[in-house]
């Protein structure tokens, strides 16, 4: 039996992605054309960035559930202060200084004060939603500026390719160097499989922890600003969706193990590659929206219940605490 | 005294800050910071919004609560239990519309409605508690997954039958009483809550589930590992968190008749939110029910009373956010660094003025003038045995001890040199004495007062005395009985040395140096313990007078002797009749002609009795330096003094050497001989005395020779 | 942790000394020495004619090479400095406050008055240090418990006339090491050694955080030094030294023997200060225990780094090391707590044999 061992999640969802492939191609017409599979890269490349900064999080034996929160927020609130009038340039700062707060402030929770990231994200998550909703703009939806950047930047194409493919792209190839091939990327592994050992070790955690939170608020940010580009707007409404259980579900379904230490880019690849193929053959073959998050959820049901029967945890080795 | 005296008295010994380290070893005041919050969120907003308190306003907003607070009481079960439940708001949303589909579509009676909420809230739970107790999968992404399922659910069906539901024309009067009626002003969800909440309380505290659930949350792995079925405790934490969000969407139902897809949303995070603020603890095993009530009631007020104020959408979630942040610090703070606050808190030492004693050094001419005459003591047991603190001989003349190994040693007569384990009592056995009936009864450490039968069967007497009413720590509780005699009609007077400390950090007692030492009566026939005196620095030896009439016990960080009377016209008082000795008394015990015996553990140094005058000084101590670099009495010299009725002090025997006997605990004489234990020593000495009288001993000396 | 310079104010900051690790971790070297001679109260010791001269008290004596004692000369006071020039001559400084050169009387600056250590130069100059302005050196352990800085530094000419002072405000400079531009002092209450410039007068920090009170220094042959440390350092003695309160009124009521303070030997009254750690716990007297006295001899390279050094622990009898001289490839120690000299082999690079 030593197939199914071999079957971890990674490969099952690989299979999965492959089989949904094929059976769209075969039974759904208007499916396996460029066109189509262009729009399929470019409907999971927000997913995508989400994902990486989560995976980098996650890898550390972490998670960030503010990550939606700040990536909606963050925008509209830069969107809103073009629209009051500030320049460019001193928006950017204010709300990349906003983002980079946060950040700090998660891994600051997180790695000095000993708080579970759970709550830590979920409370910033909060009370970045709340706060700026409620203090720094004044609707739910907020439109880019006509001429802007943003809006050159959703027009892009290069071999009618959209830019925010070559972003995605861009920074998955930056989170696969760094996290192959820097000393600093292997840390982070050490850091998510056995915190203690790394810290003896002398490796500087708490410093990465908190680094590790800024990346992903940053990456946040990034996947608002392709948002905003492709749409034009950015509508904060987004944050009480399910957005957020979407990137968990990318970012887990792809094998990247919740108590950290395991995984890779690959692994969010393969994740929203799946993700991709299954909303965006589902769209065509018309299921409605609704029945669409049902079926996702039941396939991530699935895919980690066959992970916990074939690499069950060992009562001994679990850790405590480990939600 | 003078005026500076005076002053540090008052400061330092009347002064109760003691107090405020022994609140903070209870365990309620852990509740301390939730309720602070409760208090100032509710006065707050009841300030704040007009007509809070008006009754019918309290009806109506208690309504919500009480709903949320069932779904909180599961959530909180399923947190004590180590996991996590986010698919609340799901199954809080599928009941509520099983519920209004069964009554309003299917027109059944409201009990059907009623079993089928709670029906969907069981078996949504049920699958939870298989996936994540069985399969054993994580329990945060599961119950992630299970929600967006649920969820999903939830609008379909909503979808496709909400209009259906809503222009059905089937009513109730039950339906509208459990929405809308009172019974004693009480709406119905509050009283299902706090129905709720008493049986939870009474299983998560008295019953063995309950306690499994905190074990299974406190240690998974030690839980395992004790033989708990911990799947099964995971599951039916689930199915609990599942049958409480079913009962609360069966009320919403009635309350709202109807539902929408907003139902339930973001509920998850609020019951999260209300269960840490609370006070619930984060890994699990620790929290109560009432942490979460209160959590409940702190977020709902806060929710609703922002709304109710007007601030728009955000505002609440800001609010929420903070509070969540704020409360999850402070719970993990707290958690790991409780033990520091206590450790800050709990020693207070007090200002004593010891008063000038005699010299004990060799060449002084003094009655304690020490001498080398103990080193010549032969040794009994050497490196056999461990810490006998106390030893006593039968009548048979064998020879016990008590070890640090929780034994009783005999050594068989004449030569001492076989021995056999006699008794096995675990703690450490201290004081020793034999009974009329021949019984060993002896004083362990931390445990109580016990009694071991000739054919070796230990049975305890008792562990604790009457709680006295002004004592913030619970000193029924024995925590260093330390020595024993019986009078002759067989009641049994036994020290209690501290009520503060326990017997593996007695030492702090001795830096800390408050009376709260005991004489305490024990009476076998009717096995009553009473505290006779209180208020001594450190009871220690007791010994039965000759005659009977009174006994004698030893104060030892006051160096002072006391006799009680217990016949007599000063019956039930106490005297102090040796004070300011040069060294600290352990055991008293009866010398063979008229006089006693009293064991010096250690001796007076002038630096320490100065620290004495140095409270803070010796705080500082013990918060600044660890433990092994603390200033302490002299224990590495030690002896024995005889003193009369009189008390005078007729002679000393010490090891001033130091090399066979530094620290005496405790002395015997026997048939001429005396036999010299030390609580730190590996070994029993036994030393002639001349001119005693070769065929008395102790046992005799009570209960007369067998006939 | 980070929080901790916040806390501190309310708490305190821990109390700390250096480890005994590295060339400094704990032996039993000197416990096991061989012992030379009795001699009560051996304090200094020097080379004169490659013999071995030692102070008892008030009496100098030479020693031959099977340890037996011929008494050199008597004084009227104790010795508490010894130096011998090159000239072969040899200069004493008594508790009293005099120094004698080769037996006259030297002509010192009044503020003289605690000789604790005398070294002379390869030119013969006469290196001085008072330890103390406020107390004569049988007085030490009150002059460190005052915490006084009040020592100081003095160079002289072969005779002992016209005393310079080089350098002042030391904290009981207790040993000297003259050498080609200055001197190499120990200053105890501060734990470290410092080199002092012969022209400017100006201290440089050489050996930093020793774990006890250095004393005397003597050469070693390939440039280094012997220093010897006369007692260990002490948490609760560092605590008291700032309890400014309980000092003071130890100082005043308290017998000097009983303080809570350095000492050069312990345990033998039961009126001593005890700690928690050196209860005598089934017999045992654990060697790492916290203790007021400990013997420590250490050699110094070239460099003056510190490579090894000798112990006798706190079960140990031979304390308070006050001197220690090499003379042929034999190391003497001077262990006044146990009016002992003791003598080792050394080979050339310093390591015990």
């Amino acid at each position: 039996m030593v197939g199914i061992k071999n079957l971890n999640q990674e490969r099952i969802v690989l299979m999965i992605s492959i089989l949904i492939l094929i059976a769209a191609s075969v039974g759904l017409s208007g499916f396996l054309n460029s066109a189509n599979l262009i729009s399929i890269v470019r409907s999971i490349s927000v997913l995508g960035v989400l994902a990486l900064g989560m995976a980098i999080v996650i890898i550390g034996r972490g998670i960030d559930l503010s990550m939606v929160a700040i990536m909606a927020m963050s925008v509209a609130w830069y969107l809103n202060l073009l629209g009051l009038g500030y320049s460019d340039y001193t928006a950017l700062t204010l709300v990349i200084l906003g983002v980079l707060a946060v950040g700090g402030l998660n891994g600051f929770l997180v790695a000095y004060a000993d708080v579970p990231p759970i709550f830590v994200t979920l409370a910033s998550g909060l009370f970045v939603f709340g706060y700026v909703r409620s203090q720094l703009i004044t609707s739910d939806a907020v439109t880019v500026p006509p001429g802007h950047w943003l809006e050159s930047l959703g027009q892009f194409r290069a071999v009618s390719i959209p830019a925010d493919i070559f972003i995605f792209a861009g920074l998955c190839l930056a989170s696969f160097l760094f996290l192959r091939f820097t000393k600093w990327g292997r840390y982070v592994y050490f850091a998510g499989d056995n915190p203690v050992a790394a810290r003896i070790a002398g490796i500087p955690v708490r410093p990465m922890l908190v680094l590790r939170y800024v990346l992903s608020a940053l990456f946040s940010f990034i996947a608002g600003l392709l948002t905003a580009a492709s749409l034009l707007s950015i509508n904060t409404r987004v944050v009480n969706s399910n957005l957020l259980y979407d990137v968990v579900l990318v970012t887990v379904i792809g094998g990247i193990g919740l108590s950290g230490g395991k995984g890779g880019v690959r692994n969010v690849l393969i994740g929203a590659i799946m993700i991709g193929i299954l909303l965006n053959a589902m769209t065509i073959a018309g299921i409605s929206l609704l029945f669409q998050n049902l079926i996702k959820a039941v396939i991530l049901l699935l895919a980690i219940i066959f992970d916990g029967m074939v690499n069950p945890r060992d009562e001994q080795t679990t850790q405590q605490g480990d939600l | 005294m003078t005026f500076n005296e005076r002053l540090k008295v008052w400061r330092y010994n009347i002064l109760p800050f003691h107090v405020i380290g022994e609140i903070l070893t209870k365990r309620w005041t852990d509740s301390a910071i939730p309720f602070v919050t409760l208090i100032v969120t509710v006065v707050a907003f009841g300030t704040v919004i007009p007509h809070f308190f008006s009754l019918y306003s309290l009806q109506e907003s208690t309504r919500q609560l009480g709903e949320f607070s069932l779904v909180v009481i599961g959530e909180s079960v399923v947190m004590l239990g180590g996991g996590i439940d986010l698919a609340v708001g799901a199954i809080f949303a599928l009941s509520a519309f099983a519920a209004i589909s069964v009554f309003f579509i299917f027109a059944m009676p409201v009990w059907v409605a009623f079993l089928a909420a709670t029906a969907a809230g069981l078996i949504f739970g049920a699958i939870n508690g298989y996936l994540i107790g069985y399969i054993r999968l994580r329990a945060f992404l599961t119950t992630l997954v299970t929600l967006i399922i649920g969820r999903a659910f939830f609008e379909i069906l909503i979808v496709h039958f909400s209009s259906q539901a809503q222009m059905s024309q089937v009513s109730s009067d039950i339906w509208d009483f459990i929405g809308d009626g009172t019974v004693f002003g009480f709406s119905i969800p509050v009283l299902a809550a706090i129905l709720l909440a008493v049986i939870t309380h009474i299983t998560l505290t008295r019953l063995r589930l309950g306690w499994h659930i905190l074990a299974v949350g406190g240690s998974r792995r030690s839980a395992h590992n004790a033989g708990i079925q911990v799947r099964r405790v995971v599951f039916l934490t689930y199915v609990f968190s599942g049958l409480t969000s079913g009962m609360a969407g069966f009320l919403f139902a009635t309350r709202l008749s109807g539902a929408g897809i907003g139902t339930g949303h973001g509920l998850e995070i609020l019951a999260l939110t209300a269960a840490v603020v609370g006070g619930n603890s984060l890994g699990g095993g620790r929290g109560s029910v009432v942490k979460g009530l209160m959590g409940a009631i702190i977020v709902l007020v806060m929710t609703n009373g922002l709304i109710r104020l007007g601030y728009g959408t955000g505002t609440n979630q800001m609010v929420i956010g903070i509070l969540l942040a704020i409360a999850v610090t402070i719970d993990i703070r707290w958690l790991k660094n409780r033990h520091k606050v206590l450790d800050e808190a709990y020693v207070v030492p007090v200002y004593l003025k010891m008063g000038a004693a005699q010299s004990a050094v060799p060449g002084s001419g003094t009655p304690f003038e020490f001498n080398n005459q103990l080193s010549k003591a032969k040794s009994i047991g050497l490196k056999e045995i461990e810490g006998p603190e106390d030893v006593i001989l039968d009548r048979d003349d064998h020879l016990y001890c008590g070890t640090r190994h929780g034994e009783i040693v005999r050594f068989f007569a004449p030569d001492y040199t076989r021995s056999e384990i006699f008794a096995h009592v675990g703690g450490f056995p201290l004081g020793l004495a034999f009974d009329r009936s021949g019984n060993l009864l002896s004083c362990v450490g931390a445990m109580g007062l016990y009694s071991i039968s000739p054919d070796r069967v230990v049975k305890r007497l008792t562990a604790e005395t009457g709680r006295s009413l002004t004592s913030v720590i619970d000193d029924a509780i024995l925590r260093d009985p330390n020595d024993l005699d019986i009078a002759p009609d067989g009641r049994i007077y036994f020290t209690d040395s501290t009520k503060r400390y326990n017997a593996y950090d007695w030492m702090l007692d001795s830096i800390e140096n408050r009376a709260t030492g005991r004489l305490l009566v024990y009476d076998p026939k009717d096995g009553s313990t009473k505290t006779l005196l209180d208020g001594y620095r450190y009871t220690n030896g007791v010994c039965m007078a000759h005659d009977n009439k009174s006994l004698f016990f030893a104060e030892t960080w006051a160096c002072s002797v006391h006799r009680y009377w217990l016949e007599g016209p000063r019956a039930g008082t106490a005297e102090c009749v040796i004070r300011d000795m040069p060294g600290y008394p352990d055991n008293i015990n009866r010398a063979s002609d008229g006089t006693y015996w009293m064991a010096f553990l250690g001796m007076r140094t002038p630096s320490f009795d100065l620290s004495l005058q140095h409270p803070a000084m010796r705080k500082r101590m013990t918060r600044r330096l660890p433990q092994d670099e603390w200033l302490f009495p002299n224990v590495n010299t030690g002896g024995v003094v005889k003193f009369d009725e009189n008390y005078n002090i007729i002679r000393t025997m010490s090891d001033f050497a130091g090399e066979a006997h530094p620290s005496v605990t405790s002395m015997r004489e026997h048939k001429g001989y005396l036999f010299v234990g030390g609580i730190l020593n590996n070994r029993v000495g036994r030393i002639k005395i001349d001119g005693a009288d070769e065929n008395w001993s102790a046992i005799d000396a009570y209960w007369g020779t067998t006939s | 942790m980070i929080f901790d310079p916040i806390l501190d104010l309310f708490r305190g900051k821990t109390i700390t000394i250096p480890p005994l690790d590295g060339p400094f971790r704990a032996n039993n070297t000197l416990e096991e020495a061989a012992l030379f001679a009795r001699l009560s109260s051996v304090d200094n010791l020097a080379v004169l004619n490659d013999r071995i001269i030692a102070s008892s008290g008030d009496t100098l004596y030479a020693f031959d090479e099977n340890g037996k004692a011929k008494m050199l000369q008597s004084y009227a006071a104790n010795i508490t400095a010894l130096a011998v020039s090159p000239g072969n001559e040899w200069a004493v400084g008594l508790d009293t406050g005099e120094l004698l050169i080769a037996g006259h009387q030297a002509d010192l600056p009044p503020s003289v008055k605690c000789i604790t250590a005398l070294a002379f130069a390869q030119d013969g100059s006469l290196w001085m240090a008072n330890g103390s302005t406020h107390h004569p050196p049988s007085a030490w352990v009150a002059d460190l418990m005052e915490k006084n800085v009040s020592g100081s530094v003095w160079k002289g000419d072969p005779e002992g006339n016209n005393f310079r002072l080089i350098s002042d405000k030391l904290a009981f400079p207790y040993g000297l090491l003259a050498d080609n531009d200055g001197v190499v002092a120990s200053e105890s209450w501060r734990h470290r050694l410092v080199k002092i410039d012969g022209e400017s007068g100006a201290c440089r920090i050489l050996v930093n955080h020793i774990p006890g009170y250095p004393s005397r220094l003597a050469p070693a042959p390939d440039g280094g030094a012997w220093l010897s440390v006369f007692a260990p350092r002490n948490r609760l003695i560092e605590l008291v030294l700032q309890e400014n309160a309980y000092r003071f009124d130890m100082m005043s009521r308290v017998p000097r023997d009983f303080w809570i303070a350095p000492a050069l030997s312990s345990g033998r009254s039961f009126l001593e200060p005890l700690q928690c750690g050196s209860i005598k716990l089934m017999g045992i007297h654990k060697p790492w225990s916290p203790s007021r006295s400990c013997g420590m001899v250490v050699r110094l390279d070239a460099a003056m780094v510190p490579i090894d050094s000798f112990h006798s622990r706190a079960n140990g009898t031979r304390h308070g090391t006050c001197s220690a001289v090499e003379n042929g490839n034999r190391l003497f120690i001077a262990a006044k707590g146990d009016d002992a000299l003791l003598t080792m082999n050394v080979s050339e690079a310093g390591g015990s044999q």
